[in-house]
């Protein structure tokens, strides 16, 4: 066997140096990566935290994830969720396909067209007004306006009938100045 | 400790029915021995009450896992201040705090309106020892706090991270101090009813204990605001979920409430209508248990889904059939002593106001319900969140705000258009110049401007009502301003604390309209990098990030992430928001991470940032960076509505014990007509 000469050894020594500084950085890596850090555990969180594209601060992506449902029990919006409830796989999934649909070229009501062709109407944060949904955003209205017109017409046909009484009792000749002053003046310390 | 607890809920059991069998069976109006018997009956139960809430708490302190309910909500790491909120933080205990808190007022009626409204109590006393009844049936048969185990585990479960904040030591308690109480007014409303004594006396007892619910609740309401802010880190304090707009319900039919009551007090009109509001209200609080007890409707905010429920919606229908039954019997007797006679009047405004309020909570109720309507006509499911209510509400609350200020400024009965011209010349031109202002300024969101502008209105009407009645003081009584000031409000608390609570409301309206100009970016920093976000005022911010660190904490394992701020190149100094994950004393992970947010408040805006996570365990770390404008005001608001409300019920205030048996509706209305007579003079 031949010997090895002492520049071959010495190679030798510093490519097995290398390799062994290369293994060392590799397992400090991986002993970062394994670090006791119960925050990031994939275990316990559903969703691992990825670098944020700029493409979730996009005006239409927003626009568009603020008017979408996050089907957890968060009952947030996408947008919301995603930025607040860091333990939710649903709303990073429905945001990727948002800004894919952006993407493309969509609009908002484009994105919102297409979800809920996908998702239904639920996936929205208010029901579209059309249909029997638009009796949700009518009735509360219509309900004050009813009554309210109905006060106004009772209101209407009241002042007309009781209109010479009401002259009569407001009439400001009916007191004179220092009257006025001393009951004013009792009626406060009535009061307080 | 538990054996005990269980004792003292039985025996509140046996006290409660016996003072509800006495006082619904109206011997107590024969044997005197009887009467004194309810009244402390009524006492009993607030004592055996609080014997079991010291029970729980003992047992929370010993950390007796044992029980269902402290290996729950309780570990042994739990800082010992939360254990206080744990009390209340699940099903059960909040049942109990309720018992409580419902004893309590039971028994403050009884002490301070002893002599006052002694023909009403009994019957206030049987009212409350019903609703008492119920609530501890609902415990010892679905919902005992002092249940315990097969097993005893070695640590229990912890409280929730995001009820681990100051805000729900106090907020909770709030919220049922606000809700529960309502039971007092309505108790009274329906003695009245039972009794016959329609006058105008039991209307101010009722009046009273509004207020105080009122005050508590909206106290409650502001206070769950800020936990929602700080704590839950979406940015926001408002989010129309259902149990949010559980507690709004009833606030909103109380302030129509203490709207509408003022005619009554003047003019003997709204009887039927004021009896109404308060049955409402007080069916509005068990709806409200209902809704978030029951799991109907998903909130994050609710009770896990149990029977509970159910119990409610049973006392719910028959409470509503019962009170309702009592008022259409008594309807005739509720005739009004005088007639509205003008559109345009302070009655009339009162009368929108109470529309607008009662518009409003029917709208929001109705849009909480709406899901289920929907599915039960179309058997598709739909979500109905904030861009829902926020669309129909808008308008009704932007009228609303409109009416805080015409509804004080108008004369009683009938206003002249001298009156009219007289009392809007200067807020109306406030109104058009801020409209104006602001258009100029290039906001084009016609919401907003409109909003800000209605602001500015009203608040020229309360300092113009201020400015005037000071003056009137300096002229009258040659006092100097400040003393013209406290004297005016100190004379007449009652209406000069209302004009304040208008100011907080108007307040809470300019915060809300901040929300529109919100700014969010999302970023990833390395170490060392910044990010720029770019403020409504034109502002630009700069978050430097410094790093990712960890340690242990009593109760938590917690990742904090530190950016320097600085706005226009200067320091503003240093934010750390954090991601907690929580565990128990054995470090095993007790609940899903939470996260703190890092808070800068100001006056014009608040800075808000969220550490999302650091990305693959490194120093690099994912943001949210908040721009929030005007939330500050939100807070501003909550205090001087408060300030607002405690002026107007501090006793002595308004028309006390003395004025209810000289003040009949037909002197208040000769009274108003005189004052009328002379701003028009």
């Amino acid at each position: 066997m031949r010997s090895l000469s002492r520049r071959e050894l010495l190679g030798l020594a510093l490519a097995g140096s290398g390799v062994a500084a290369f293994a060392a950085d590799l397992r400090a890596q991986q002993d970062t990566g394994r670090r006791a850090d119960p925050l990031y555990d994939p275990s316990s969180l559903e969703r691992r935290p990825a670098i944020v594209e700029e493409t979730a601060n996009d005006a239409t992506v927003k626009a568009a994830e603020l008017r979408l449902a996050c089907p957890c029990p968060c009952t947030l919006d996408i947008f919301t969720c995603r930025t607040t409830d860091f333990t939710c796989s649903f709303s990073p999934e429905r945001h990727k396909e948002v800004v894919a649909l952006v993407e493309q070229g969509m609009t908002v009501d484009q994105v919102l067209e297409t979800m809920i062709r996908t998702y239904g109407e639920e996936t929205l944060m208010a029901p579209r007004p059309q249909g029997f949904n638009l009796v949700g955003y009518v009735v509360p209205a219509a309900a004050v306006l009813g009554v309210g017109a109905v006060i106004v017409a009772l209101l209407a046909l009241r002042q007309r009938t009781v209109q010479p009484a009401v002259a009569t009792a407001t009439a400001p000749d009916a007191v004179s100045a220092e009257e006025l002053a001393r009951v004013e003046r009792e009626l406060r310390d009535l009061e307080s | 400790m538990t054996l005990l607890g269980t004792f003292a809920l039985w025996a509140t059991a046996l006290v409660s029915l016996w003072g509800a069998v006495v006082a619904f069976s109206g011997q107590w109006q024969t044997r005197p021995e009887l009467r004194t018997s309810l009244t402390h009956a009524v006492y009993a139960s607030l004592g055996l009450l609080l014997t079991a809430a010291f029970c729980l708490w003992q047992v929370l302190a010993a950390h007796d896992f044992n029980v269902e309910y402290v290996s729950a909500y309780t570990s042994r790491n739990l800082p010992p201040y939360f254990l206080i909120s744990a009390f209340w933080a699940g099903q059960k205990g909040s049942l109990l705090l309720w018992a409580v808190v419902l004893a309590l007022f039971a028994a403050l009626a009884q002490w301070l309106t002893a002599k006052r409204h002694a023909d009403l109590l009994p019957w206030v006393a049987g009212i409350t020892s019903a609703t008492l009844l119920f609530f501890v049936l609902v415990m010892l048969v679905s919902a005992n706090p002092f249940e315990r185990m097969a097993f005893t585990p070695d640590d229990g479960r912890g409280l929730n991270p995001q009820l681990q904040h100051p805000a729900m030591i106090i907020h909770p308690p709030m919220l049922y101090l606000g809700y529960i109480s309502a039971t007092i007014p309505f108790a009274f409303a329906m003695a009245a009813m039972l009794t016959g004594r329609l006058d105008t006396g039991w209307i101010h007892a009722i009046r009273k204990w509004t207020l105080v619910s009122w005050l508590f609740l909206s106290i409650g309401i502001t206070l769950g605001m800020w936990w929602a802010y700080v704590e839950l880190g979406w940015g926001g304090y408002w989010g129309w979920d259902p149990v949010e707009n559980a507690s709004f319900l009833p606030w909103l039919t109380m302030t129509a409430f203490l709207h509408s009551v003022m005619i009554q007090e003047k003019r003997g009109m709204l009887k039927r209508w004021n009896l109404t509001l308060i049955v409402i209200t007080f069916l509005l609080t068990i709806f409200g248990t209902f809704l978030t007890r029951s799991g109907v409707i998903a909130s994050v905010h609710s009770f896990t889904q149990s029977p509970v429920g159910w119990w409610f919606l049973g006392f719910l229908f028959v409470a509503a059939v019962w009170s309702f039954t009592l008022l259409y019997t008594r309807w005739p007797e509720l005739e009004p002593e005088a007639e509205l006679e003008s559109m345009v009047s302070r009655e009339s405004a009162f009368l929108f106001n109470n529309l607008l309020l009662v518009g409003i909570a029917f709208s929001v109720l109705w849009g909480t319900l709406f899901p289920i309507l929907s599915e039960a006509v179309q058997g598709t499911k739909i979500t109905v969140g904030p861009p829902f209510f926020n669309k129909v509400n808008g308008p009704l609350g932007l009228l609303l705000l409109a009416l805080t200020g015409i509804g004080p400024l108008i004369a009683w009965r009938k206003a002249s258009p001298a009156n009219i011209r007289r009392q809007f010349y200067v807020p109306g031109g406030v109104f058009a110049v801020t409209f104006l202002a602001l258009f100029a300024l290039g906001l084009r969101e016609l919401a907003v401007v409109m909003c800000l502008s209605l602001a500015a209105f009203v608040f020229a009407t309360v300092a113009q009502e201020f400015a005037r009645g000071t003056r009137a003081r300096m002229r009258m009584y040659h006092e100097g301003w400040g003393v013209a000031l406290a004297n005016l409000i100190a004379r007449n608390r009652r209406r000069y604390g209302g004009y304040l609570v208008h100011v907080g409301i108007l307040t809470y309206f300019v915060a809300f309209a901040g929300a529109a100009f919100r700014v969010d970016r999302q970023v990833s920093l390395r170490p060392g990098e910044s990010a720029e976000v770019k403020s409504p005022y034109g502002w630009t911010y700069r978050f430097t990030h410094l790093g990712v660190s960890q340690y242990d904490a009593l109760n938590r394992v917690v990742s904090a992430a530190s950016v320097d701020v600085t706005r226009d190149g200067k320091s503003l100094g240093r934010l750390v928001s954090e991601k907690r994950q929580h565990v128990d004393a054995f470090k095993r992970p007790t609940f899903n991470p939470s996260t703190e947010v890092g808070l800068m408040t100001g006056l014009r805006e608040d800075v808000y940032i969220v550490f999302e996570s650091a990305v693959g365990s490194t120093d690099q770390a994912n943001y949210r960076f908040t721009i929030n404008p005007l939330v500050g005001w939100v807070w501003i608001a909550g205090c001087i509505l408060t300030l607002g409300g405690l002026i107007a019920m501090w006793p002595g205030s308004g028309i006390g014990p003395k004025g209810a048996g000289l003040a009949p509706a037909a002197q208040g209305g000769y009274a108003a007509s005189l004052a009328g007579a002379g701003r028009e003079g």
